[in-house]
């Protein structure tokens, strides 16, 4: 399908988009926080990818190919954010504009509620870190991408991405300790 | 030159199994540094995927859920991409055009410098004009009027030449 997307075959560059869609748009969405410079980021990628297929080195696949370019310009959007507080991504909040999904509003059970509060907690805890971590996180949340092709991703050692992915999910399970599996917090640092 | 490994092998080792969490933020340091430094060591840990608990996906997932774009924003998303393309076609065509124009432009640009720059730099020849730079002269007479405005005349084979006038400011 790549080969005929990068012929310039438009039912496969759809297809492509269809396919891969939405994890360009969390990966986005994990790094910039913003729905809307997320969508972008994603228009942003695809547009690229599309442009720059013939280069595709199909040592990888499409998807984590796409995903690092997703990484890389969702980074330039933080570099480039002028205010630096991103806006809470509240689902009711206006001001990420008719285009995006509308709540659930269909009752929620208990249970509900609290899955709702969880994800509450989860953006805000998301939000707290710092972005390399972040970055680093939201590749690693795709759950496809290994330890080279996070780095190869964001262009640093295999080394510093084991370091900031521990440093995240340590920072995440500390906000969020309901999530953490048995034992994570137990190591703490050691006296020097 | 390498870090020793000490017990960097254990937590190498466990950072290869998903252990990654065993580790004290101290060992992780250690072993970061190692493997940024080995990349025979990194080479080992490279290919694998790391672990992302099933309750850790699920939570991100839900986070997330609400907050994706419509089926009609991924239509206009579609549009806006599609939409791009032909920018890029049409420039990746343009290109080798303004590529070939190039070069004959800057030539002409090149040669219309050069003559500007010859003809600035040329003395310029006198022209047939009535007015003259007067180069051999004898003061005949000083006109003055009322001791503002004096006259330099000079009297030559064609008669009569007012070769300069002053404006005294009084």
């Amino acid at each position: 399908m790549t080969d005929r997307a990068a012929a310039g075959d438009s039912a496969a560059r759809r297809a492509l988009f269809e396919q891969h869609r939405e994890a360009a748009y969390r990966t986005a969405l994990r790094i910039t926080r913003r729905a809307e410079d997320a969508l972008d980021v994603v228009q942003d990628s695809f547009i690229r990818a599309f442009d720059r297929l013939a280069e595709f080195q199909r040592e990888s696949g499409f998807r984590t190919w796409l995903l690092r370019i997703v990484a890389n310009r969702a980074l330039d959007v933080l570099r480039t954010r002028k205010v630096r507080q991103a806006v809470p991504l509240d689902p009711d909040d206006e001001s990420r504009g008719p285009q995006l999904a509308a709540p659930d509003t269909s009752g929620p059970s208990g249970q509900e509620l609290e899955r709702q509060e969880l994800a509450q907690r989860l953006r805000q805890a998301l939000e707290a870190l710092p972005p390399d971590q972040r970055a680093v996180f939201a590749l690693y949340a795709t759950g496809e991408m290994t330890y080279g092709e996070i780095a190869a991703a964001l262009e640093i050692p295999i080394g510093t991405v084991m370091s900031r992915l521990y440093h995240a999910r340590r920072r995440l399970f500390e906000m969020l300790p309901d999530l953490a599996p048995p034992g994570v917090l137990e190591n703490t640092p050691r006296p020097t | 030159m390498s870090r020793p490994l000490n017990n960097m092998d254990d937590a190498l080792q466990a950072a290869i199994a998903g252990g990654l969490d065993a580790l004290t933020p101290d060992q992780v340091e250690r072993l970061a540094a190692v493997l940024n430094e080995r990349p025979d060591l990194a080479a080992q840990l490279a290919d694998r995927v790391p672990v992302i608990e099933p309750q850790l996906a699920d939570a991100l997932g839900q986070a997330e859920r609400r907050s994706l774009p419509s089926a009609g924003a991924w239509s206009r998303a579609w549009d806006r991409i599609a939409g791009a393309r032909p920018k890029v076609a049409r420039r990746t065509r343009v290109t080798p055009q303004v590529l070939r124009l190039w070069r004959p432009l800057a030539a002409v640009a090149a040669c219309l410098i050069l003559a500007a720059a010859w003809w600035l730099g040329t003395p310029r020849q006198p022209t047939a004009s009535p007015l003259r730079l007067a180069t051999d002269l004898e003061i005949d007479r000083l006109e003055v009027y009322d001791g503002d405005t004096p006259f330099v005349v000079s009297l030559g084979d064609n008669g009569a030449v007012i070769i300069w006038v002053l404006e005294e400011q009084s």
